[in-house]
């Protein structure tokens, strides 16, 4: 079995882990690097019972994933306790997305899961006002050139990213879950009045169930990098399987009225097609028939679901490497054309290409003398 | 001297070396070598129990002089790292 | 099976075709590659090293090849991929086999996440372990491979491995990186010692790769006790002195020379502090390698 397909296995039933062989489970490893995901197999394989029969080398490598996450996952909850009591208490509570409202709420694909940035949502309105009062807890920003400056505070969701000086923690302020200039942007009052508490000692709010799901599905459609789309389309498939448990029809219908009401409903028709696929969700009937009518036509149907499968494999994994970067090339330009009108997005690209600096975060590739 | 109280924050992890002390911070992330005087203050507050300021003169055996000049500033360092925080 | 055992065509054939499994201390690297310095230098520097075969497991993937581009015939690149990602800036062709060298070290320093991995050289002696940490420049590698020819079982010269729960000590036993006037001095300490051709001009001068002894590799299996901790350093002139550094700051000084302490946690934190508690912490000044050499001997045997 090919790797990407072995992880994929995994990830939907892990007791599949049982049968892999040696030979199997070195690009298996490889793949789940590349995806972060080699710490959320730790766990699945022990929730399975199948820890102790891996092989020892695999299980050292998921151990230590594991590890590392557990690590992560504890400084984030304390950065996120910290930004609680610090001076964002001077305003009405944000809203935790993604990694750090999975790990507040204790969800089950928080476990292993290596979290990166937090990401908090502020109505517009104030979302400066948070940036301003974080800088005197060392948070400041990392863009500094006037056009990025520009394309984050007039076009995107979200303000330029901020960096902790002492940390290096990277925190997103958001107003909304996609770009201003996006084709049919969803109401974040709507995001936000339906917001739940967190427990305790958090005063942080997370985003009800449905908006959740939808959050993740909005995260991976839009995205123009698709590096970490199969951990992305697990949280999906994770958070799917775990509300639809615990809530059952009432959570269905909730997700597949919000879909259209934020005029996503043809991202969602997408994402349960591209899971129950992919991961095999158990997907009840009604809302697929329900979202059938935010389907593409026929032709398009066949072309975005190609690119989408393509574009979810792992340049360690896949067997079909020339296939996946022409994939990964119509989402890129997919994901560019539905942030942004033709003539903006033309704009946009011509100046990444010709007139911009490097960027000062750059992930330059470094010297290979240094490791010598 | 002021009444303010003090405690360690929660999980610290430490360890003795030898005539000094080693302290990892699992939330910040970040490692601290104490000196003498600093890992004495970090002994005399147990894990969730707060003392005043002259109960950790008392504690570090410090005149009512030293205490003035000296414990404020120590106190000031090991807050900046985030390793102790004010009893409200 | 031993790469010695294996012989130059088959050598060949598994580095151009599935690839070599080349096993070293506890981890197996598979590498491809077309590039025939590359053969060269394993046949070479990994001569009593076991082979795996295609049905092992293998903890890195590396590939080293040219760029697929017209670079090829103008002045040939060569790319180290991990996992098929390029994860250098290219170099000059004829610097493959450094190449792969550093990319193993950039694998064990990134891709090894249950044991706390410091960028130091190791050896062993009566079951002791001798670290030395310290950044380029520092002649740790010089000490390293002088001592691995002077009755200390060489561990690694580039990363320690430490264990998470019990602190014991263990290395790749991969073969040591020479630069520039060390490659001369180790070759007039250690006359037994089996040096590749220098390669001239890299960034960092020349550069040689020291064969590492057939015991060490062996023996590559076999861990050691915290020991010695010593930061050398060296100076043209300077007398040999050999202080003792208090525990405190000699963790410090471990911890900022690790490459996934601050990932590890508060596991990091302990293990290190194991290690340390165990060991006796010294900075290290030296100029005559003779001298070096005796000082260490004479610290084994407690004198």
């Amino acid at each position: 079995m090919d790797a990407d397909t072995a992880l994929r296995l995994a990830l939907a039933r892990p007791e599949s882990m049982a049968e892999r062989t040696a030979a199997e489970w070195a690009p298996l490893l490889a793949a789940a690097r590349e995806s972060a995901l080699l710490g959320t197999l730790w766990h699945l394989a022990d929730d399975a019972g199948l820890a102790d029969g891996l092989p020892e080398p695999v299980a050292r490598h998921l151990w230590g994933a594991a590890l590392i996450a557990e690590h992560r996952s504890q400084a984030l909850a304390w950065e996120l306790r910290r930004l609680d009591n610090g001076l964002l208490s001077r305003m009405s509570p944000g809203v935790a997305l993604k990694g750090a409202a999975y790990l507040a709420a204790g969800l089950p694909n928080a476990r292993g899961r290596l979290a990166n940035d937090i990401d908090l949502l502020f109505p517009r309105s104030e979302v400066e006002r948070a940036e301003k009062l974080l800088f005197f807890e060392g948070w400041s920003g990392t863009h500094h050139n006037v056009y990025d400056q520009r394309y984050y505070r007039e076009w995107m969701h979200e303000l330029p990213p901020l960096v902790h000086q002492n940390r290096g923690t990277t925190l997103d302020l958001h107003h909304n879950i996609l770009p201003e200039t996006f084709r049919g942007h969803p109401d974040p009052a709507r995001l936000r009045q339906q917001s739940q508490a967190l427990p305790e000692p958090f005063r942080f709010r997370i985003l009800c169930p449905a908006h959740l799901v939808l959050h993740a599905i909005v995260h991976l459609f839009s995205e123009t990098e698709w590096d970490r789309g199969l951990r992305d389309l697990y949280d999906i498939h994770v958070l799917l399987g775990y509300f639809g448990a615990r809530d059952g029809d009432a959570f269905w219908e909730h997700f597949v009225a919000e879909a259209e009401a934020l005029n996503i409903a043809w991202m969602a028709e997408r994402a349960l097609w591209a899971t129950n696929r992919l991961l095999l969700t158990d997907i009840p009937p009604e809302p697929v028939k329900r979202l059938a009518r935010a389907r593409a036509g026929i032709a398009l149907r066949g072309l975005g679901r190609w690119a989408f499968v393509h574009g979810l494999h792992t340049r360690a994994g896949s067997v079909t490497p020339r296939r996946d970067a022409v994939a990964r090339g119509m989402l890129f330009l997919r994901g560019h054309w539905l942030k942004m009108p033709a003539g903006l997005l033309a704009r946009h690209l011509f100046h990444k290409a010709f007139l911009a600096e490097k960027p000062e975060t750059a992930t330059a590739q470094p010297q290979p003398e240094q490791h010598g | 001297m002021s009444r303010r109280r003090w405690q360690r924050t929660d999980g610290l992890q430490q360890r003795t070396l030898g005539q000094e002390c080693v302290v990892f911070h699992p939330g910040a992330g970040t490692t601290h070598l104490l000196t003498p005087a600093a890992a004495a203050l970090m002994d005399g507050l147990a894990e969730g129990a707060a003392m005043d300021e002259a109960a950790l003169a008392r504690h570090l055996g410090l005149s009512e002089k030293d205490a003035e000049a000296e414990l404020g500033r120590w106190l000031s360092s090991l807050h900046t790292a985030d390793l102790i925080r004010e009893h409200p | 099976m031993r790469i010695a055992d294996l012989g130059q065509a088959r050598l060949q054939r598994s580095l151009t075709g599935r690839g070599l499994y080349l096993r070293t201390g506890p981890f197996t690297s598979r590498i491809q590659s077309p590039i025939a310095s590359v053969a060269r230098g394993i046949e070479s520097l990994y001569r009593d090293f076991e082979v795996a075969d295609h049905s092992s497991f293998y903890d890195f993937h590396c590939e080293l090849r040219a760029p697929r581009s017209h670079r090829r015939f103008y002045r040939p690149q060569v790319l180290f991929l991990a996992d098929r990602r390029s994860v250098f800036k290219p170099l000059a062709y004829h610097q493959a086999y450094p190449m792969l060298e550093w990319g193993l070290n950039w694998c064990i320093a990134n891709q090894v996440p249950h044991r706390l991995v410091l960028h130091a050289a190791a050896l062993e002696r009566d079951g002791k372990a001798l670290i030395l940490p310290a950044p380029p420049g520092s002649g740790k590698s010089t000490l390293c491979a002088a001592l691995a020819h002077h009755g200390w079982r060489l561990l690694t010269d580039e990363s320690v491995l430490v264990d998470l729960a019990s602190s014991e000590v263990s290395g790749p036993a991969r073969p040591v990186s020479l630069k520039n006037d060390s490659i001369r001095v180790i070759r007039d300490a250690c006359p037994s010692a089996v040096l590749s051709t220098p390669i001239a001009d890299t960034l960092k001068g020349a550069v040689a790769h020291m064969r590492p002894p057939t015991d060490a590799v062996r023996r590559s299996h076999e861990t050691a006790r915290p020991g010695w901790i010593v930061f050398p350093h060296y100076q043209p002139g300077a007398s040999t002195q050999l202080k003792p550094r208090t525990a405190g700051s000699g963790f410090m000084q471990l911890i900022a020379n690790a490459f996934n302490y601050a990932a590890l946690g508060a596991r990091g934190f302990h293990s290190a502090g194991r290690l340390v508690e165990q060991s006796a912490c010294f900075d290290f000044s030296y100029s005559r390698l003779d001298e070096a050499i005796e000082q260490f001997n004479r610290l084994a045997d407690g004198r």
